[in-house]
């Protein structure tokens, strides 16, 4: 039996109709063509569906629908500003932090969160971090390489980390 | 290949099993509901392990009750007596982070930062970790060692049992059709007491413990263990604590030599299985390493915690 279910996602607000159980990084790709989370593993196992919600990076693909109702998402497509691609973003362009792509997203995604939390970590803080996301082409220098660079040139021009974004 | 072309189409698929969602506003409505439907629902907390198993096909229900926004189910209270307050829906991230937790349970600290990745941390629950009742569950270990109990609810009442009381085997739990988990509640440590927790795993992150200990350790003014509790993690079916160890260890110096004499014996204590992960023998000799250095760190910090 569908339900209504209403999302703010990236400051945007949504509804949308459909089934309970159903998780919400398929309702984020299926129902609102949002396909930049991706489904590496459907289990939790590879955080490349990791979205913000309040804040806190998740995997979308274990969290059902209607347990974000009334929270504030922000998924890749909501990183960048009006200004063009995030510093993260960029940097993970300019240091090679992107090989295949799959993992960017999420990479991207859970960096927002860590630099959000810590403005300057270390090389051990980053990979803490983003323990959790599975990358099988870079071997993590390159994004780890990214991520502090990233860090730096925030840190200088002051960029907020989007990790509650409003409308 | 095969298994990789299904499990391609699994992920590729849009629809998941189906299932009906209730959301209780109350711990009441939410007791009901899980009585009323019995063994056909399950109450969903972080919901890591429980939407894995329904979409896997290895549990089939007909609703889950999701309790995440029940209230009272969540939240951490400290108090200098009666120690910390746990609702079953905390998760590892907030526990891993909380000023309190790090000062007086650094055992429950280095089982959750252990737990997966940080997006994973911040929607498993420790309930749900002790409700799942995997032989490999972090939580468990830190929480035997720190002597925590768990209250049950049901539309009848409450219960509180020991945690290594409330798993009965690998995937169960003692609790009934109709009964939950609420708040785990772990005793204010004595005075001049410590405790550490540690696992060996392959992989540092994203895995599952080979075999785990936790130990906690209180010294008298002489330096002499007064009172200990070590407990064992993925090495039995149950809980398992290291009896004959806490034995060996109480009223003695923690020198190199008992440490080394405790790792035995808990290691004696455990009754592995061998699988994919590890054999019998290999889980026994880590359980002896891990056991043999977790005391001495116990007792380490036990040293310098001084009167809390």
């Amino acid at each position: 039996m569908t339900r209504q279910y209403v999302l703010t996602v990236n400051g945007k607000t949504s509804t949308v109709t459909t089934e309970p159980h159903q998780s919400l990084l398929d309702t984020l790709r299926e129902m609102l063509g949002l396909t930049g989370s991706k489904k590496g593993c459907d289990e939790g196992e590879c955080a490349s569906c990791t979205v913000l919600l309040d804040g806190a990076p998740v995997n979308a693909c274990l969290i059902l629908v209607g347990d974000a109702v009334g929270k504030s998402i922000v998924t890749i497509e909501g990183v960048a500003g009006s200004e063009g691609p995030h510093p993260l973003q960029r940097a993970f362009v300019e240091l090679g932090g992107v090989q295949c792509g799959y993992c960017t997203p999420g990479m991207i995604v859970s960096s927002c969160a860590l630099l959000r939390e810590q403005p300057d970590p270390t090389d051990e803080e980053i990979k803490f971090y983003l323990a959790g996301n599975v990358c099988r082409c870079t071997g993590y220098n390159k994004i780890t390489a990214a991520v502090r660079s990233a860090a730096e040139t925030m840190r200088a021009a002051d960029v907020p980390a989007p990790a509650r974004r409003t409308a | 290949m095969f298994l990789y072309v299904e499990r391609l189409l699994h992920t590729c698929r849009v629809t998941h099993v189906a299932f009906a969602v209730f959301e209780p506003a109350t711990l009441n409505e939410a007791l009901g509901l899980l009585t009323n439907e019995g063994d056909a629902s399950a109450a969903l907390a972080g919901g890591t392990d429980l939407l894995l198993r329904i979409r896997r096909g290895a549990r089939k229900y007909r609703s889950v009750v999701n309790i995440k926004f029940v209230p009272g189910l969540t939240g951490l209270t400290w108090d200098a007596q009666r120690g910390l307050t746990l609702g079953a829906l905390t998760t590892f991230r907030t526990i891993e982070q909380n000023e309190h937790v790090r000062r007086h349970y650094l055992a429950l600290v280095e089982a959750a930062r252990v737990v997966a990745g940080v997006q994973l941390r911040n929607l498993a629950t420790i309930g749900g970790n002790i409700g799942n009742a995997s032989p490999s569950a972090d939580s468990v270990p830190p929480l035997v060692a720190l002597g925590a109990t768990i209250e049950i609810a049901s539309a009848t009442g409450t219960r509180v049992v020991p945690i290594e009381a409330c798993i009965s085997g690998p995937g169960r739990t003692v609790l009934i059709p109709g009964e939950i988990f609420t708040t785990i509640s772990v005793p204010a440590p004595a005075t001049h007491s410590g405790n550490a927790f540690s696992r060996f795993s392959p992989r540092s992150a994203m895995d599952i413990g080979i075999a785990s200990v936790a130990a906690s350790v209180t010294l008298d003014a002489d330096g002499r263990c007064a009172d200990c509790r070590i407990a064992l993690g993925a090495v039995s079916p149950t809980p398992l604590r290291g009896t004959a160890a806490e034995n060996a260890l109480r009223g003695e110096r923690i020198t190199p030599a008992i440490a080394d004499a405790v790792g035995e014996l808990a290691a004696a204590a455990t009754t592995p299985i061998s699988d994919i992960r590890g054999s019998a023998p290999y889980r026994r000799a880590i359980v002896r390493t891990l056991a043999t250095r977790v005391v001495q760190q116990a007792a380490a910090r036990a040293a310098t915690a001084g009167a809390r």
